[in-house]
């Protein structure tokens, strides 16, 4: 005589209770401030650039005589 | 050296500098100006093209120790240049010296960057390595970019005919092997505020080039010639009466009567020197000293003249006399063997080597009477050398001559 085969049993699955929705939207990321604008780099970093840009050359007089 | 271009001057090395530490600092922390605008003027307002100017303001919050010594540094204070000046001069004077101090000589004041970032204001400034900082500043483009009328060629063999100093022809050595960020820094004069020990140590801070404790100096590394042992009969016979210089250096720059004045053309300040020519000079040491004990030294001529300031007023320098005008000098050309040094004979008996009063100019006799070698030393060539001992210890040394025996003299006084 065989033994007896258990009858499936329903088993109650645990469901985590979902958290209601606040009234105040969470961000998902982290505001970031915008980087300060650093020209001087910018510039002095592009020697095309800076030939563009360089003041006009003053013709220096040399009126020294001999040696310095 | 080749003048850097405008762009030269502020380019930034855009892949190195901001990894460095420098390069992790916003510009306007120590240039000023406003980073944020992009018109070249705006942005530029209130710019500090030179912060390092401003030693303690600038550079003083990561090094503290190097500013600290910042204010007894020569190449700060410029004490030579006072120093000789106040002795040349009357305090009635000092006023109008120093208007022309400040037109025609202050600009060898230099920054910490006009060593470390930038060439020296006085030859144009600018960046020279990308705004990198550089812990050991350029020989041609920092030191020789202001020494090199005098060091900078002697030293580079830039005069026709003389070879380079043998330290840079075979030693490959710059600037800085010898002369070191501790000599160039300053010092204070309480030893013991850096280094601690058990004594006080109070060495006053050099104020001349030539002043206190010897640094550089030749012995450090040529120790056997400190010590007496290498074999040279010339080091022998000679140690501590001569400078190395008056062995071992060849012709160098002397200048005569530099005028300054300011242009009724342009307005800036100019120079003119009379002259400029090689000389080589050996005379009586001007500042013996325990630290510089020699009794003959290689002199150079300095191109200050009585009327030298004549532009400032009259008769600015009415202690002219009161110090040589051919000084103490240390010639940056050295070399092995020299014609001076050829033989005992070559330098004894060569008069033209000497500072002799028919060299000097008649209106500086008097200023140069400390210097001028008035008799040319004769050779004493000992019957004996230290070496004959060394070689041979039995060698019979013969007897003093001018000294009678004990005995001699016990007699003669009985009779």
């Amino acid at each position: 005589m065989a033994a007896p085969v258990p009858e499936p049993q329903a088993v109650a699955l645990e469901v985590t209770p979902t958290e209601e929705p606040t009234s105040t939207p969470v961000d998902t990321e982290e505001s970031v401030e915008p980087l300060p604008a650093d020209t001087c780099v910018d510039c002095h970093t592009d020697k095309d650039l800076l030939i563009q840009t360089a003041d006009p050359e003053e013709e220096v007089i040399n009126e020294n005589e001999g040696e310095g | 050296m080749a003048p850097l271009e405008p762009w030269e001057k502020v380019l930034v090395d855009n892949e190195l500098y901001p990894e460095t530490v420098h390069g992790q600092i916003p510009c306007a922390d120590c240039h000023n100006g406003d980073s944020t605008e992009e018109d070249k003027h705006v942005s530029h307002e209130g710019l500090i093209p030179n912060p390092s100017l401003d030693a303690e303001g600038s550079c003083g919050d990561c090094h503290p120790d190097v500013v600290a010594m910042n204010e007894f540094s020569l190449h700060t204070n410029l004490a030579g240049y006072h120093k000789v000046l106040d002795a040349r001069s009357e305090p009635e004077d000092h006023e109008a010296l120093q208007e022309m101090f400040g037109n025609h000589c202050s600009s060898c004041h230099s920054s910490c960057g006009e060593c470390h970032v930038s060439q020296p204001n006085s030859v144009g400034g600018g960046l020279i390595d990308g705004h990198m900082f550089n812990e050991t500043p350029s020989m041609t483009r920092n030191c020789t970019a202001c020494h090199g009328s005098r060091i900078g060629n002697e030293y580079l063999g830039k005069h026709e005919g003389l070879r380079p100093d043998v330290h840079f022809r075979q030693g490959r050595m710059s600037c800085v092997d010898c002369h070191t960020g501790h000599e160039m820094h300053g010092q204070p004069a309480q030893c013991n505020d850096c280094h601690p020990g058990i004594e006080d140590s109070i060495i006053q801070p050099a104020d001349h080039r030539y002043s206190g404790v010897q640094t550089p100096r030749c012995e450090t590394c040529h120790v056997p010639v400190a010590l007496g042992n290498d074999g040279i009969e010339m080091h022998e016979q000679h140690s501590g009466d001569l400078s190395c210089q008056v062995c071992h250096s060849i012709s160098y720059t002397s200048c005569d009567g530099c005028h300054v004045a300011i242009s009724d053309k342009t307005g800036n300040p100019f120079y003119a020197t009379d002259d400029h020519y090689l000389s080589f000079a050996i005379g009586k040491n001007p500042i013996r000293s325990y630290d510089r004990p020699y009794e003959y030294v290689t002199l150079r001529h300095v191109p200050i003249a009585r009327d030298s300031y004549a532009f400032y007023g009259d008769d600015l320098l009415k202690n002219f006399d009161a110090l040589p005008t051919w000084v103490y000098t240390t010639p940056h050309n050295i070399q092995r063997e020299t014609p001076q040094a050829e033989s005992c004979e070559a330098c004894h008996e060569n008069p033209d080597w000497f500072l002799t009063a028919d060299k000097v100019h008649p209106d500086e006799l008097t200023a140069n009477l400390p210097v001028i070698v008035e008799e040319i030393p004769s050779v004493e060539k000992p019957e004996i050398s230290i070496q004959d001992l060394i070689t041979d210890p039995t060698t019979e040394i013969p007897p003093a001559e001018n000294f009678a025996s004990e005995e001699e003299e016990t007699q003669s006084s009985d009779s």
